[in-house]
């Protein structure tokens, strides 16, 4: 096929104005600063390499560009996944938030990598190094689970739950509404457990329920989403451990809800989601915003509509 | 991404739109049969997990310590194997079923393995009474 002169005058023309488009687009939009690092993550230098290797990039303020994540509209991309990886949790600012949280965070990172979330797939796709390999992944759980180590008959735990035994009463659940309008389910208890779990990390035990609604999408396996209406209620103890390895509930933790309600909640799925602490009930998160930390931790379990508890499968059975 | 994302999509959508549910999907749970749980505990050495229900003069006895028994009490144990959760590093969840044991109060306890087998070296009637009457309440909200 022979090309006419038009033919080529015009491409040149189509690529000029791309090109020109291209260098202009390099002056707008925003670039990646690096502000100061004021008190980084602290962590023996195995699992700092791999956490420096993986994550810095986004989730710290050592941010280090390739030529080519500085080019528009690339950089465009990365500023923006970097400004919400930071928002998130910063490693050059660790210090800012308390032990605990520090430690919920570590394990939450070693449960996305785990789950595939991360770091994020068209990063990695750019970063070959930053996909994480199976000993990484070991060499960070062994270090989350060192980090959190079981205190054996804690006397703390047993006397607020003798306490709270003895005091026994039923809260007057009537008003009570988390900030994001989902109330509290008084009646959750004659629902059917679907699961019942106890956790390492935060040394807990649970007794998870689910509304008639939500248990025959379980059982039919019909999740993919849930059907609107579905609830689902987990009751978490701080555990009692002892060095036989018995796990007994102590004092109560919190009660946690799901409800599938689709305009409600379109910007988590459908899910709003409730927490009441202690043995008084008290709502969780002061504006609705707290829906969203809710969601973005459970969307490690997104290929089971975000919920982590559903009894294993059959075939899962062993 | 919403190229893939839409695919997955179409994917799912077709998968929802055939007519029977593969059964090695399909989950069970047990059924209590309008038992409430009195307590849940576990062993991590053993690797079980256990859940105990009652029916309300049950839990009224359970709360007393498991003092004083009136006929009409049902208590029921299950006893799950404990298995990691796939989707949480940090958490055990309940897999296969490995007993229910049931005690009923008349003019005595009455016991009953109902399904399974229970291990370990005390596994009279008495025994497990005993064994099951060790667990005090969950304080429930
Ligand atoms: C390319 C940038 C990038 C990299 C690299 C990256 N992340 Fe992220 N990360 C993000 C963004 C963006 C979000 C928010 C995404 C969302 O919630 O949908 C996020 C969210 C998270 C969250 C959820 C936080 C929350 O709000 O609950 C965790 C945990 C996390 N990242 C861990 C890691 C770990 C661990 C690594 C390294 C192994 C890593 N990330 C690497 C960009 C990144
Ligand atoms: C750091 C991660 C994380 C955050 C943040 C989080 N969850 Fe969860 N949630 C989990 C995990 C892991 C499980 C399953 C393990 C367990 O707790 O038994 C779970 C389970 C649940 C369940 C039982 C249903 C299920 O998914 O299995 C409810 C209900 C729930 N969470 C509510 C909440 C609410 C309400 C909030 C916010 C106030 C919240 N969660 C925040 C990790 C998180």
């Amino acid at each position: 096929m022979q090309l006419s002169h038009r033919t080529i005058r015009r491409s040149s023309i189509v690529i000029g104005i791309f090109t020109l488009f291209v260098i202009a687009i390099q002056f707008i939009g925003k670039r990646v600063e690096n502000p100061p690092v004021t008190a980084p993550l602290k962590a023996p230098a195995e699992v700092a390499e791999i956490l420096r290797r993986a994550c810095y990039d986004c989730h710290s303020n050592e941010t280090k560009l390739t030529w080519y994540d500085n080019i528009a509209p690339v950089s465009w991309l990365i500023s923006s996944d970097v400004a919400e990886a930071r928002s998130r949790f910063n490693f050059s600012t660790w210090d800012t938030l308390s032990p605990a949280d520090q430690q919920g965070r570590l394990w939450e990172m070693v449960n996305m990598v785990q789950n595939g979330k991360m770091p994020l797939a068209t990063y990695i796709a750019a970063h070959p190094a930053a996909k994480l390999t199976a000993k990484d992944l070991a060499v960070l759980k062994k270090y989350v689970t060192d980090g959190s180590p079981s205190k054996y008959h804690d006397t703390a735990v047993i006397n607020q739950a003798d306490k709270e035994f003895h005091s026994f009463q039923k809260t007057n659940t009537a008003d009570l509404v988390a900030a994001n309008g989902v109330k509290y389910i008084p009646d959750y208890q004659s629902w059917q457990v679907i699961s019942t779990t106890n956790r390492f990390d935060n040394h807990s035990i649970r007794v998870v329920y689910a509304n008639p609604i939500a248990v025959k999408a379980i059982q039919a396996n019909n999740i993919h989403p849930f059907p609107e209406g579905s609830a689902v209620v987990k009751v978490v103890w701080n555990s009692i451990e002892e060095q036989n390895g018995d796990i007994t509930p102590g004092s109560l933790n919190s009660v946690q809800i799901m409800i599938k309600d689709n305009k409600r909640f379109a910007d988590s799925k459908g899910w709003g989601y409730a927490k009441f602490n202690g043995i008084n009930l008290k709502p969780y998160g002061s504006t609705p915003m707290f829906n969203t930390t809710c969601y973005n931790c459970h969307k490690a379990a997104s290929e089971n509509d975000y919920l982590f508890n559903l009894p294993l499968p059959k075939s899962g059975l062993k | 991404m919403k190229n893939i994302l839409f695919l997955l999509f179409l994917l799912t959508a077709a998968s929802a739109c055939q007519p029977s549910v593969r059964e090695a999907d399909t989950r069970e749970m047990f059924n209590a049969e309008g038992l409430r749980v009195i307590t849940s505990f576990a062993n991590t050495q053993q690797q079980t997990m256990s859940v105990l229900y009652g029916n309300e003069s049950a839990s009224a006895a359970a709360l007393s310590g498991y003092q004083t028994h009136l006929p009409g009490e049902i208590f029921r144990l299950v006893v799950y194997k404990q298995t990691d959760n796939r989707l949480w590093y940090g958490s055990h969840i309940n897999g296969a079923l490995l007993s229910v044991e049931t005690i009923t109060s008349g003019d005595q306890l009455n016991y009953k393995l109902e399904k399974g087998h229970v291990s370990g070296d005390n596994t009279s009637a008495s025994d497990r009474i005993a064994y099951i009457f060790s667990h005090k309440p969950s304080v429930f909200p």
